[in-house]
């Protein structure tokens, strides 16, 4: 059940163009395409767009891919191929030449055709404007990257049996956390919404971390396909028809994870894996328990942004202010299994709270590599300006000092005996 | 040029030292004093200075001139200074603040007080200079009796931080309360901005000390939680400033409404300043580099690390009281997530 690329708005030319390259695969009988299988049976454990709340969903398709793409995504991605056709068919009718050969993947195809126009028709009126610009200031970069998303389905690993997240690793940190039998030793869990542009190198980049890597996606509230470049890529795909909202991927790929290390990255920001692996040797020879990104943001200014301020607070406030601004809300940033057993895995869905868990259950938390993501970041912060964040993430920090001061007590552990206060009632 | 123009226009210094239109000003002073010794006996003492100060507010106020400011000062320096030659006093020692309301200071001090620290106040005109000795011991004790016109609250054993202010600001019924360190003497003129703020309608006036700070990466981290709770309350024009910072300037109105008891742990004095939406300026002190420097911690009687970790402890305290009425996000709601897909309930 794959995506027709391009569908929505490939002109005419494009779509010839589409459905000549398409042709070779679509000769074939369609058992021989290597066409996936419906998430569902993949991954039984999750609930899959399939169970769709929008009409949108219902089909089990994501949403096409923009024009963009089109003319090398498709050529080379097999599963793309499935849904040509619907397209193909208009396009060809002015090229006879090719009508014969249309017909033949009309025939299998046929019943795509009206579910696509549907779709089209759904989504005349939204969709391109705000991502528009984007889109195209990083067209050179997507077709870069493409050959590589091409290759990867002969690539593919072999994907391994889903099993809980059990006591898979007896050996704790501070010990060099060995592999079980079978089981990954680092999972890298990228949370996705609409990243399309980056994923896929993403992935990339994060299968080369480590050669006994497991790499899960938690594509949620994703409408532009990224959740099927992930899947083509043969990786985890952990499906959400809805965001989950800011950093719950995190968790929800945290309890899946199966690794001794886990690996937190952003599906947008691309990050080669030599500086990925810092972070995850440290938490495998047992340096640390959590290994932060040693990025503080700007602060050579007297006033700084509020998520900086906040981090160094907090940083002060757990009795860390080494730590300085540094944070698990930051990416990259690896958790070892035991740490996340004794935070727990849904406090990841809360950076701040888990970084203040982390610091005050004793674990080795350390800054172990300087990655600018805030040079990396630049295109979220305008995304920022009109959804902000800020005022989340303050939020968060104070939800991290309000679970401190509940561990210990109204001062945070930080008494004042001292303090006659009887002398000021 | 500017020299022989202001030699031809404005009036050169004569015997009282001041030209151009100070010399108004003083010779005002003068005649204002030398009408007090005709209507009656001279004043003596503190009282001299605080009818001085009348009749300057009285001028200020008949004027309609700017007040405050540096210009303002000045004048005042100058009709002082008249003021106390018309009365056959020494000059250069007041400096008078235009204010209808009455005013005390609340001075923390401890064995390392010291001497300067206090005369500054002793230039304003304070009905009350409430010195809190806390431990001080019998030297720091007798070098502060020296002092004429100031109370003394000496105790055997330390109060410990900040308390002090409460037990202070008990002691006097002053209108307006000015908090000064002991231990870091700050010109008067600077104090006096502090009194003028609270005088023009602020409940709580601040030093700002921005100036002082730097850039953010050199703050020291009592100066970032103090401006996280700032942020965190809804106010982050604060910034760093806080009444956890001496010199600063209260109403009485304002501190009763955050509760004297309060005052004893300075984080929680802010808070509730904040919360109770108390109007709180901040005043900035860019001179205060030339004087003493400001101090951050509980009557800078703490090391550093005691202060720093008595800070983290306050604030902590004061969030968590904050926390109690508004919730563990405060105003910052988290209306985005769906927490309960990460606790394992799917879609």
């Amino acid at each position: 059940m794959q995506q027709p690329i391009g569908t929505k708005t490939a002109s005419r030319k494009n779509g010839v163009l589409l459905f000549r390259k398409e042709a070779p695969f679509a000769a074939k009988p369609s058992g021989a395409l290597p066409a996936p299988a419906p998430e569902a049976a993949k991954d039984p454990a999750w609930p899959s767009p399939d169970s769709g709340k929008s009409p949108d969903r219902a089909s089990g398709k994501q949403q096409p891919a923009p024009r963009a793409r089109v003319s090398k995504s498709a050529a080379k991605s097999a599963p793309a191929a499935s849904e040509a056709p619907a397209r193909a068919t208009r396009a060809a009718s002015p090229a006879s030449a090719k009508a014969a050969r249309t017909a033949a993947i009309k025939r299998v195809y046929a019943g795509r055709q009206k579910q696509t126009q549907r779709k089209r028709r759904q989504r005349a009126g939204g969709a391109a404007g705000a991502r528009g610009t984007s889109r195209q200031a990083l067209g050179p970069a997507i077709r870069r990257k493409l050959p590589a998303a091409a290759e990867a389905p002969i690539a593919k690993p072999p994907m391994a049996p889903i099993a809980p997240a059990a006591a898979a690793f007896p050996q704790r940190a501070p010990q060099p956390q060995p592999a079980a039998a079978g089981e990954p030793l680092v999972s890298v869990i990228i949370p996705v919404m609409n990243e399309r542009r980056t994923i896929g190198r993403v992935i990339d980049e994060a299968r080369r971390v480590h050669p006994n890597t497991e790499v899960i996606v938690v594509a949620n509230g994703s409408t532009d396909g990224s959740a099927d470049i992930a899947r083509r890529k043969g990786v985890r795909v952990l499906a959400f028809a809805e965001p989950l909202g800011h950093d719950v991927g995190r968790a929800v790929g945290a309890k899946a994870a199966r690794g001794g290390a886990l690996l937190f990255i952003d599906g947008d920001m691309i990050i080669a894996a030599a500086q990925l692996k810092p972070f995850v040797q440290s938490v495998l020879r047992g340096e640390a328990d959590v290994a932060l990104n040693d990025y503080s943001g700007p602060t050579n200014k007297a006033v700084v942004h509020s998520v900086v301020l906040a981090k160094y607070a907090l940083n002060a406030l757990l009795g860390r202010p080494d730590l300085q601004g540094t944070s698990m809300t930051a990416v990259p940033h690896a958790v070892s299994r035991r740490a996340l057993e004794a935070i727990g895995a849904d406090a990841l869905a809360v950076p701040p709270l888990a970084h203040a868990k982390a610091v005050r259950l004793g674990f080795a938390v350390k800054a172990v590599k300087h990655i600018n993501v805030g040079k990396l970041n630049l295109l979220r912060k305008q995304r920022e300006r009109t959804n902000p964040l800020e005022r989340l993430i303050v939020g968060d920090h104070l939800e991290a000092i309000d679970w401190l001061a509940r561990q210990t007590d109204d001062r945070g552990g930080y008494g004042d005996t001292e303090r006659k206060r009887e002398f000021a009632r | 040029m500017s020299i022989r123009r202001n030699a031809a226009s404005a009036r050169r210094p004569g015997r009282s030292g001041y030209g151009g239109s100070l010399q108004f000003e003083y010779a005002a002073g003068f005649a204002d004093a030398s009408a007090l010794l005709r209507s009656g006996p001279a004043p003596a003492g503190p009282d001299a200075k605080l009818r001085m100060n009348e009749h300057w507010t009285r001028r200020c106020l008949r004027g309609a001139r700017t007040r405050r400011g540096e210009h303002a000062q000045l004048r005042g320096r100058a009709y002082a200074d008249g003021f106390a030659a018309g009365l056959h006093l020494p000059k250069g020692a007041w400096l008078p603040v235009a204010l209808t309301k009455s005013a005390a200071a609340v001075v923390l001090a401890g064995s390392r007080t010291r001497l300067e620290a206090v005369q500054q106040l002793l230039r304003l005109p304070l009905q009350e200079i409430v010195v809190v000795l806390e431990d001080g011991g019998e030297e720091a004790f007798t070098r502060l009796r020296s002092l004429p016109e100031i109370t003394i609250v000496h105790t055997r054993e330390r109060l410990g931080a900040d308390v002090g202010r409460t037990v202070g600001a008990r002691m006097t019924d002053a209108e307006l309360i000015l908090f000064a360190d002991g231990e870091t003497p700050v010109p008067a003129e600077r104090l006096a901005g502090l009194l003028e703020e609270v005088q023009a309608g602020s409940d709580l006036a601040l030093a700002d000390v921005g100036g002082q700070l730097g850039a953010f990466r050199g703050w020291d981290d009592a100066a970032r939680i103090r401006a996280f709770m700032n942020w965190s309350l809804g106010r982050p024009e604060l910034h760093a400033n806080s009444v956890a910072v001496l010199p600063h300037a209260w109403t009485r109105q304002g501190m009763e409404r955050v509760g004297l008891a309060q005052l004893a742990v300075p984080a929680m004095a802010q808070r509730a300043a904040i919360g109770l939406q108390l109007r709180i300026r901040c005043l900035p002190m860019h001179a205060a580099r030339k004087g003493g420097a400001l101090n951050g911690n509980a009557g800078g009687t703490a090391t550093a690390t005691t202060g720093a970790r008595l800070s983290a402890g306050d604030h902590i305290e004061a969030l968590r009281a904050a926390m109690r009425e508004n919730g563990a996000r405060l105003a910052l709601p988290d209306q985005v997530r769906r927490r309960f897909a990460a606790e394992g309930g799917g879609t």
